[in-house]
């Protein structure tokens, strides 16, 4: 994967599958404590402890068509590669949470990349779900839910043409404003 | 394979036709031309849309934008902003056609489409009609294949008596019943025909079906012309159509070219072949006998029956006729299946009909219904309801044949037998919307007007007592009416009902009876306070002025020309009744609103 | 004519012209969205469909994803449904190959072979 927001785009397939219906996607630059940290928590099926263990194994994998799992495998790996690490908590039947932290200023540390792009491609393919997206940085805090975006076009599909332009200029606005332009 | 980005389809129905829309299709080509589109995009004539009031209609695919009210001048816009920038031009769409968000909405949801079932119109407005592939494309010509490979003429008959098809061209007799009539009368020579004469005023169902998809016609009588063993078959079309003449010559022509009608059709040896014949503006025509009559070259007449036209019919042979609609049902009936056709509409009243909706109502132009549809959606919801707000009076279904709905049965489902019921029918499909500021007795003589006037003679009780019937409606609104007037009137139209020799005139009467039992209090009003309600009947009128408003400034008695006018200055004004004769100068005249007319 | 086969013919030549005016109610482009899917660049290839449907004003066209399909070295991978037609899969797409395929293959109902599987062999013929 060329950088995280194609790693987080990968990682909500997983809660997709898992049946969520909202999905909280949150990403932290912590330059204090030099970590870069994402969050993703699911509503959806959640798994039992046995199962939390297992997916981190590249082989093991819920789906038929193939026998290897890589999603949370290669997430897992790119963050241990320079020092950061991955964890999972799960409740079978509430929902999963995934934590993956990365030292922020080391050099192989993938960066973080389009995360606009990322939140537009799981709206247009999922527009039954709910995202809610939070990213601070040392220069602010953006939020982002498309349940108050449902309430402001009660009847409308948040795949139409003009609503995904609108989502797509508020994301990089705001996801502009607090970074530091890298 | 020529691979076009876009279609832009512009309607060539007489009514945009008249709205100059071929004058928008020319201006389409030069445009596309000067911006070297030619081989993105491709104009294409269609016919008609529905939506005649707001022509000229142009839909560009793949979007399905709905442009309404077209000009020539429009055109470049279109082409410049639409075409190639991919920008809608919003000024232009119909205003119901975007949904609140701004996105072109599909015609699905479009008020004016949402209620309607388009299944004799599916094509209209989506294929040229002057192109046969087109037709071919939509499933064209499959019903006439599977009905001569796949199935016996008896079993075509069945599946037309199963669907509950039932004549559209106004009596609704069951189709399948009349096939089978024609299919037992012994002979070894029988015609099919085709009545497109459409003689009521303010009807144009046929015209457009005829115009916008001539081929449903051909191969539904190709069809019939195999279930009843007749290799020959006519269509009758009054000759004031001659776009839709054009369109089904161009038809015919490409039809047999491609051998889909002429000798040994599908190599089943099957023969079949259809001509036109001209009528010459007489509205008898459209009765059956009479149009037999005018096809053997003789005289529109009609004659007694029996011997029904199924037995004996053109030069003497077997001849089934059926009305244009009628047909058009036909090729998807035979292709979906009876059970299909029999699910849409009411018990008694299987399938769609198409409307020309006219008069004072919003949304004037063509829409097709399921049977059962109400009154009150079609003029409320489909129709956009009345101009400028003003009250429902009534809705005249059938033309000079038929009879007013009041505003009482505006809920009324829409079918044959509840139409009779209540004392009107269904007709060939005119429907005329009246309001609060017409009159009903001036509309029973409008028609009554025309059917005096078409008239063929033949026999008294229409060539008299039709004209006896108009005398006493033209005193009346006079102001001349007597009492036994009304009457009168009832006796007239019940024994012409009785007596006429074929249906114009024993429909003649219906408008004045159907008016007479919702409207008697206006006949009425005409007969003893020699007052018209509505205040149309001009004779029935007074101009009177208004004592509190009048200035007496005499500008309306010195432009008077009869100098019915007078009174001092300064003083209010009256007018003499007895010598004013209601040229209405004065009202024009007067600059303070002071001169009413009642 | 002499035949119903012939008739189908002129049907189905000239269906494929008339096919920008049906109703494209149903229309799905399923884009592939596993790990391999988004390794090998299906996010552009998703965007870039997105975009070209805007520009054309295209309505009635469901863009959705779908997970590994099996053949995981000819993603990204783009299955198309036009509404009466068999699934075409596109291989080993690119941003630059969209325009194509929505001008010939969903507005004018005609795929884009060489794009495909059979396509790509005969490429390697």
């Amino acid at each position: 994967m060329e950088d995280l927001s194609l790693h987080i785009l990968d990682i909500v397939q997983n809660s997709i599958a898992a049946m969520a219906k909202e999905i909280r996607i949150a990403v932290k630059e912590d330059e204090l404590n030099d970590k870069l940290i994402v969050i993703v928590e699911d509503n959806g099926k959640g798994m039992d402890e046995e199962t939390v263990k297992k997916v981190v194994d590249p082989f093991y994998t819920t789906r038929a068509t193939r026998k290897v799992g890589l999603g949370v495998p290669l997430l897992s790996a790119a963050a241990e590669a320079c020092g950061g690490s991955l964890r999972i908590n799960s409740k079978f039947g509430k929902g999963t949470i995934l934590e993956v932290w990365f030292p922020l200023s080391h050099i192989d540390r993938p960066p973080l990349g389009n995360m606009a792009d990322t939140i537009i491609s799981l709206i247009v393919c999922n527009p039954d779900v709910d995202f809610i997206y939070e990213h601070s940085t040392p220069r602010g805090k953006f939020d982002f839910d498309t349940r108050l975006i449902r309430k402001e076009v009660p009847h409308v599909s948040l795949g139409e043409p003009d609503i995904l332009d609108w989502i797509r200029s508020y994301l990089s606005e705001g996801l502009n404003e607090i970074s530091g332009g890298a | 394979m020529e691979l076009y980005r876009s279609h832009v389809l512009v309607c060539e129905g007489t009514g945009c036709h008249c709205s100059g829309s071929a004058e928008v299709i020319e201006t389409f080509k030069e445009e596309l031309k000067k911006n070297q589109l030619e081989n993105e995009i491709k104009v294409v004539s269609t016919g008609c849309f529905g939506l005649c009031e707001i022509g000229p209609i142009v839909i560009v695919y793949p979007e399905g934008a709905f442009y309404s009210g077209v000009k020539k001048e429009d055109v470049p816009e279109i082409v410049s902003e639409h075409l190639l920038k991919g920008r809608l031009v919003k000024r232009l769409l119909y205003h119901d056609s975007i949904s609140s968000a701004d996105v072109v909405k599909s015609l699905d949801e479009v008020e004016f489409y949402k209620k309607q079932k388009r299944v004799t119109l599916r094509n209209c407005g989506v294929i040229n009609p002057e192109k046969i592939e087109e037709y071919i494309a939509f499933d064209g010509y499959r019903a006439l294949g599977k009905a001569l490979t796949e199935m016996t003429p008896l079993e075509v008959i069945e599946v037309v008596k199963k669907s509950g098809l039932r004549g559209r061209g106004g009596a609704g007799f069951p189709t399948g019943r009349k096939w089978e009539f024609a299919h037992n009368a012994p002979g070894d020579k029988k015609y099919v025909c085709c009545n497109a004469d459409e003689g009521d005023p303010g009807a144009f169902m046929d015209r457009s079906i005829l115009e916008g998809d001539p081929h449903s016609v051909l191969e539904a009588m190709a069809i019939a012309g195999y279930a009843i063993g007749a290799d020959q078959g006519y269509i009758y079309i009054r000759a004031e159509y001659p776009i839709a003449v054009k369109r089904l010559t161009i038809a015919i022509q490409q039809a047999r070219e491609l051998g889909l009608l002429g000798k040994n059709i599908f190599g089943t040896g099957f023969n079949f072949d259809i001509e036109l014949r001209l009528g010459a503006g007489a509205f008898v025509c459209g009765e059956e006998t009479a149009l037999m009559s005018s096809i053997e070259g003789k005289r529109g007449e009609p004659r007694p029956r029996p011997p029904f036209p199924a037995l004996k019919g053109v030069f003497g042979k077997p001849t089934l006729l059926n009305n244009v609609e009628t047909y058009a049902n036909i090729p998807q009936i035979i292709l979906n299946g009876p059970e299909w056709f029999a699910s849409i509409g009411t018990e008694k009243s299987k399938g769609t009909k198409v409307f020309a909706l006219g008069g004072k109502i919003n949304n004037t132009g063509l829409v097709e219904i399921a049977m059962g549809t109400t009154l009150r959606e079609i003029i409320y919801e489909i129709g956009g309801g009345i101009p400028g707000g003003k009250k429902f009076k009534a809705a005249q279904t059938g033309g000079p044949s038929g009879g007013c709905i009041p505003a009482e049965h505006l809920d009324m489902p829409i079918d044959y037998d509840s139409l009779t019921e209540i004392g009107s029918m269904m007709g060939s499909g005119g429907m005329i919307v009246i309001d609060e500021d017409n009159c009903m007795v001036d509309i029973a003589r409008f028609f009554l007007d025309f059917t005096v006037d078409e008239s063929c003679g033949k026999c008294p009780p229409c060539r008299i007592g039709t004209k006896r019937m108009l005398e006493i409606l033209e005193r009346i609104i006079q102001g001349k009416g007597k009492e036994e007037d009304i009457d009168n009137l009832e006796t007239l139209a019940k024994n012409i009902k009785a007596s006429a020799l074929c249906g114009l005139g024993q429909t003649a009467p219906n408008p004045v009876l159907s008016t007479l039992r919702y409207f008697r209090d206006e006949y009425l009003a005409h007969v003893r306070d020699k007052k018209c309600p509505a205040g149309v009947c001009q004779a029935l009128l007074q101009y009177t002025i208004v004592k509190e408003l009048c200035t007496g400034c005499t500008l309306c008695s010195k432009v008077c020309p009869v100098g019915a006018i007078s009174g001092e200055r300064k003083q209010p004004f009256t007018i003499d009744q007895d010598k004013c004769i209601k040229c209405g100068a004065c009202m024009e005249k007067c600059r303070f609103k002071a001169i009413e007319k009642r | 004519m002499k035949s119903l086969q012939e008739l189908e013919e002129i049907r189905k030549k000239t269906l494929e012209s008339l096919y920008l005016r049906k109703d494209r109610a149903g229309t799905r482009i399923v884009v592939g969205m596993a790990t391999c899917g988004i390794a090998a660049g299906a996010r552009p290839v998703l965007l870039a469909f997105l975009e070209e449907i805007k520009k054309r004003n295209i309505k009635d066209v469901t863009v959705t994803q779908t997970g590994c399909i099996g053949v995981c070295r000819l993603e990204p991978m783009v299955e198309v449904y036009l509404p009466g037609q068999e699934k075409v899969t596109y291989v080993n797409m690119t941003p630059d190959k969209v325009a194509r395929i929505v001008a010939q293959h969903i507005v004018n109902g005609q795929p884009v072979t060489e794009y495909t599987i059979g396509g790509q062999q005969k490429k390697n013929d």
